[in-house]
């Protein structure tokens, strides 16, 4: 039976008096917003619905915390008392705890609280932010989330958040361990407040000006396992500048290099660090990793390779490449596959315009047999619409666009040499792309920032040599009332299948699908006319 | 995880289903659809609301209690239509003269009495006044005899006869609409700060104003029905035995283990014992097993609508001589309809797709007992687990597992139908069709 999520009216009588409805609006609890809390493979161990219950002084409020294990079952329901303007952003459960992190945009903070094995809230850790870490926090969370805690399993917890205006990565632990940190230093800038800007207007645009630069670290999380990370950390040239149209600062980043580090978490050793730099001769490499997976024998690292410093401008790369590493540290070997020569062959093929499609890898999945690459086609698509927009705009409209299209899976041995291909269709999406004068790639870049791809995440059961994938996709059959769909691409028995879950139109019940347990999908539905919301899970099944 | 079971199925009975209203020899129709009796009942059930409207205690309320009396009976229609009251023409007929038997006996009240069945397995009755009477299948599966079926209607017949549902309903609307409530709704509206916490308790005060005169009523029913019970000769142990099985609900209900090998013991089939374990490391986020609750509002005691059982026996005991050396059997007449009561759950459940419950119902008779009821009503069962699989609407009518660890029959049955793959019930029906000699149709 589905499970009613607001548990929380619990009162039984016969609710038709106008003084019992009056009596439920001032005592009933407000949801504000919920969430699951999730591992690093993407498995979720539970849910947590946070609800305001009351107003207090001293603009605090008094919230309610409900948490569900991955079954549904409720476990907890704890009072928290905090400030009214704190956003619960996030929750994840380590094993030896359970941490949310609030983001307070008026106070300008965020904050960590925890509860122990035995439910007891742990001493909270709050850390103060400035105006211009407030506008990045609150941009990072809308659009990428990268604002984020990752947990260490029964170690601590990983947070990535901006502070005197640059990335941070700090370890917390929760058990045993140190607390360490990749930081970038205090602002040396002074920043010109309520300076009257020089604004330049431009024919259809405003400008902007510059007021300061400095040096920013940059870091994208690759991977996490076995209580190893593996961080890029990019050293980036930034300018900044006020906006004078939106009254805020922003920066102009130039990457200047990067490093590829491998950290052991508990004790933040860095036990691998590579230093690869981004100005590079004409036939010089760059390499940028996408992701890490760690095995029970080695680290395995995954990328692209860039030939010359043309081609990495344009982001056109030139192969995939793999990169093992023991853990204690040592580069064990390194291989590369060129679009050229093996990879890229029969995918040309079996889309007619060869040359033109292209691949954008979203993970790499390590089976009892190989690798398995999962990534989405694409290709540059001029519109006829766009061409027209285009003479009416005098050249301002986008003629062209990208179109993405089906998902492939590519299957590598142990060597990583590439065995198999599979294709799993699934509807065209058509976006605008960075603009007429870019490449393919630098759009497709540009779209995977804004979370444009279709790709959602990849659950993996290392027990049973299975994995599921996950892309949105649109049911056409009824070519007038297309449905979105859940497509979940399920590799077993060294073979791939799939699945969908239409989300079903229906005025008066809304239908959204989120991530569960391994090889289950969590449904909600929210009946408008009743206001009642029910949570299920289902299996995710393939014949 | 107890308390789980029992929210689960009470919130069961407020879902409504459809019967597929096939009449064959095996399948036992249900719905009051199907027997032309439903207008005519509709119009007797009007008339008591009719009757309720006119014996209100007050007149101080009048639009308030007439707009809660016509949502009541538009319930009642509902569940009507959409068959949460069911019609089967013996299980009416004794129920009727049990009552009939009761009432004659004890000459207390010459009204006309309506009995309306609700498919129910919680084991419940209940008097809404003015002859109108609800018993649920769960009550006559649970209990052994016509005796303690007896005690429950007389029971119910002393709320009637002592007005107690004519009393809640006039409280409810007097706690409602008095001015004291009113103004203490706006004094609360009226806080800057800790509007909440007022409201929800005065929300628990006036909770508990109804639900102790509820608890004080519950006692009068016992000492009014056991003198009904009494004066219509039925006997004394029995009142005491029905009052015990209510106390052991759980422990009767769901008690029984489930032989899955001997169940799905068909040639050249393995039952794969592993869809009975959880598929990963079960994982708790905190070292108690029972819920961590910083609230007190949830399932205070004091806001018990009945005493506790044994507050009950332990009246009844005193007053009522012990007479424990009465054999504890199940009285071979009333046997028939203790096994119609539990047909009628297993089917209506399958109609409704609660799947687990029935599965747990029909899961000892297919080997105990070959009778081809429950041979087809368990291919239907199978039949819709493969088809909500396949559509992934399982999860709408089966939970997953409980979080405790002590895994009762239930969990494991909700285990086997979420961990099983379309696969695995498909081989299932395919070995399930040989034994049998079945051909379905998936």
């Amino acid at each position: 039976m589905k499970k009613i999520i607001f548990f929380l009216f619990l009162f039984a009588t016969n609710m038709i008096f106008a003084q019992s409805k009056v009596i439920e609006n001032i005592s009933g609890y407000e949801l504000l917003n919920s969430g699951s809390l999730s591992d690093n493979n993407n498995e979720v161990d539970g849910y947590y619905f946070f609800y305001k219950v009351d107003d207090l002084e001293d603009r605090k409020s008094e919230y309610a915390i409900v948490i569900l294990d991955k079954n549904l079952n409720e476990t907890a329901r704890k009072s928290y008392v905090g400030n009214k303007y704190s956003r619960l952003i996030q929750g994840v459960f380590d094993g030896n705890q359970i941490t949310f992190l609030f983001f307070n945009e008026q106070r300008k903070f965020i904050k960590l609280i925890g509860y122990d094995r035995k439910g007891q809230e742990v001493e909270p850790l709050e850390y103060k932010l400035t105006r211009q870490d407030v506008i990045y926090t609150k941009n990072q969370y809308d659009r990428n989330n990268e604002i984020r805690l990752i947990p260490i399993d029964k170690k601590g917890i990983l947070l990535k958040f901006f502070k005197n205006q640059g990335e941070q990565v700090q370890y917390i632990p929760t058990g045993n361990g140190e607390v360490w940190g990749m930081k970038n230093e205090k602002d040396t800038i002074e920043y010109v407040r309520n300076k009257v800007v020089d604004i330049k207007f431009g024919f259809f645009g405003i400008g902007n000006t510059k007021v300061g630069s400095r040096e920013l670290k940059e870091y994208k999380i690759l991977g996490i396992g076995k209580s190893f990370a593996a961080i890029t950390e990019f050293n980036i040239d930034a300018s900044i500048h006020i906006d004078a149209y939106n009254h805020n600062t922003n920066y102009r980043k130039q990457t200047k290099s990067s490093f590829f580090k491998i950290i052991k978490v508990d004790t933040g050793e860095l036990i691998y660090s590579e230093e690869i730099p981004y100005k590079i001769k004409k036939k010089e490499q760059f390499k940028s990793y996408l992701n890490v997976i760690f095995t029970d024998e080695e680290i395995v690292a995954l990328g692209e390779y860039y030939v010359g410093p043309k081609n990495l401008r344009k982001g056109i790369s030139s192969g995939l490449f793999i990169e093992k590493f023991s853990y204690d540290g040592k580069k064990l070997s390194g291989k590369q596959i060129s679009w050229e020569n093996q990879l890229f062959q029969k995918f040309q093929q079996e889309n007619k315009e060869k040359g033109k499609n292209y691949v954008f890898f979203h993970n790499v999945v390590k089976t009892d047999d190989g690798f398995v690459a999962i990534g989405e086609q694409y290709k540059k698509a001029v519109s006829a619409g766009g061409v027209t927009a285009k003479i009416i705009t005098l050249g301002l409209a986008q003629a062209s666009k990208i179109m993405i299209k089906d998902a492939y899976f590519f299957q590598f041995d142990n060597d990583f040499n590439l065995v198999d291909l599979t294709k799993i269709e699934k509807a065209k999406s058509l976006y605008g792309g960075l603009s007429d004068f870019s490449t393919p790639q630098e759009s497709a870049h540009y779209l995977n920032t804004f979370g444009y791809f279709d790709y959602l995440q990849t659950q993996v059961d290392k027990k049973h040599n299975k994995f599921y994938t996950t892309f949105l996709d649109y049911d056409n059959s009824d070519k007038k009332d297309p449905k979105l769909t859940y497509k979940t691409v399920v590799f077993q028995d060294s073979k791939f299948k799939e699945t969908s879950f239409s989300i079903p139109k229906n005025e008066k019940v809304k239908y959204t699908a989120l991530p569960a347990k391994l090889g289950y999908v969590l449904i909600y539905e929210y009946d408008e006319e009743k206001e009642k919301s029910s949570l299920r899970l289902e299996k995710i099944d393939v014949e | 995880m107890k308390k789980t079971l029992l929210v689960f199925l009470i919130l069961f009975s407020f879902f409504s289903f459809n019967s597929l209203g096939q009449n064959t020899e095996n399948t036992i129709e249900y719905s009051y659809n199907n027997f032309g009796k439903k207008e005519a009942l509709i119009k007797r059930i009007e008339e008591i609301y009719k009757q309720k409207k006119k014996a209100s205690y007050t007149k101080e309320h009048e639009e308030e209690l007439e707009k809660f009396l016509d949502k009541s009976l538009k319930r009642i229609k509902s569940n009507l239509e959409d068959s949460t009251y069911i019609f089967n023409e013996e299980l009416n007929s004794k129920l009727n003269n049990i009552l009939q038997k009761i009432v004659k006996n004890n000459s207390s009240n010459t009204q006309e009495h309506t009995i309306l069945i609700n498919k129910s397995l919680i084991p419940n009755a209940a008097a809404y006044g003015n002859g109108l009477f609800v018993v649920n299948l769960g009550l006559i599966y649970l209990l052994d005899n016509e005796d303690e079926l007896a005690f429950v209607l007389c029971h119910e017949l002393a709320h009637q006869n002592l007005e107690h549902s004519k009393q809640k309903t006039d409280s409810i609307i007097h706690f409602y609409n008095s001015k004291k409530t009113k103004d203490e709704v706006e004094k609360i509206k009226n806080l800057s700060y800790g509007k909440g916490k007022a409201g929800r308790a005065l929300l628990k005060k006036i909770r508990y104003d109804i639900t102790s005169t509820s608890r004080v009523n519950e006692f009068a029913a016992d000492e009014y029905g056991k003198k009904y019970y009494l004066n219509s000769g039925y006997k004394e142990y029995f009142a005491y035995t029905s009052m015990k099985k209510m106390e052991l609900i759980e422990e009767l209900i769901f008690s029984k283990k489930i032989a899955w090998d001997s169940i799905f013991s068909f040639k050249n089939y393995k039952f794969k014992k592993h869809l009975l374990e959880e598929e990963e490391e079960e994982m708790s986020f905190f070292d108690s097993d029972a819920t961590l609750d910083d609230f007190e509002e949830n399932n205070p005691d004091s806001l018990r609508t009945h005493p506790h059982i044994k507050d009950r026996i332990l009246r009844i005991k005193g007053e009522i001589k012990d007479t424990l050396n009465i054999p504890k059997t199940i009285n071979s007449s009333f046997k028939k309809y203790k096994t119609l009561a539990e047909k009628l759950i297993i089917k209506s459940y399958i109609d409704q797709n609660y799947l687990d419950v029935s599965f747990y119902m029909l899961a000892n008779k297919l080997n105990a007992e070959n009778n081809t009821f429950y041979i087809d009503e368990f291919s239907r069962l199978l039949i819709k687990l493969y088809r909500l699989k396949s559509k992934l609407a399982l999860g709408k009518y089966v939970d997953q597992p409980s979080n405790s660890e002590e895994k009762s029959s239930l969990d494991e049955i909700r285990m086997f139908m979420n961990n099983s793959s379309i696969k695995d019930i498909r081989e299932l029906i395919e070995a399930y069709e040989k034994h049998y000699g079945l051909e379905l149709k998936i």
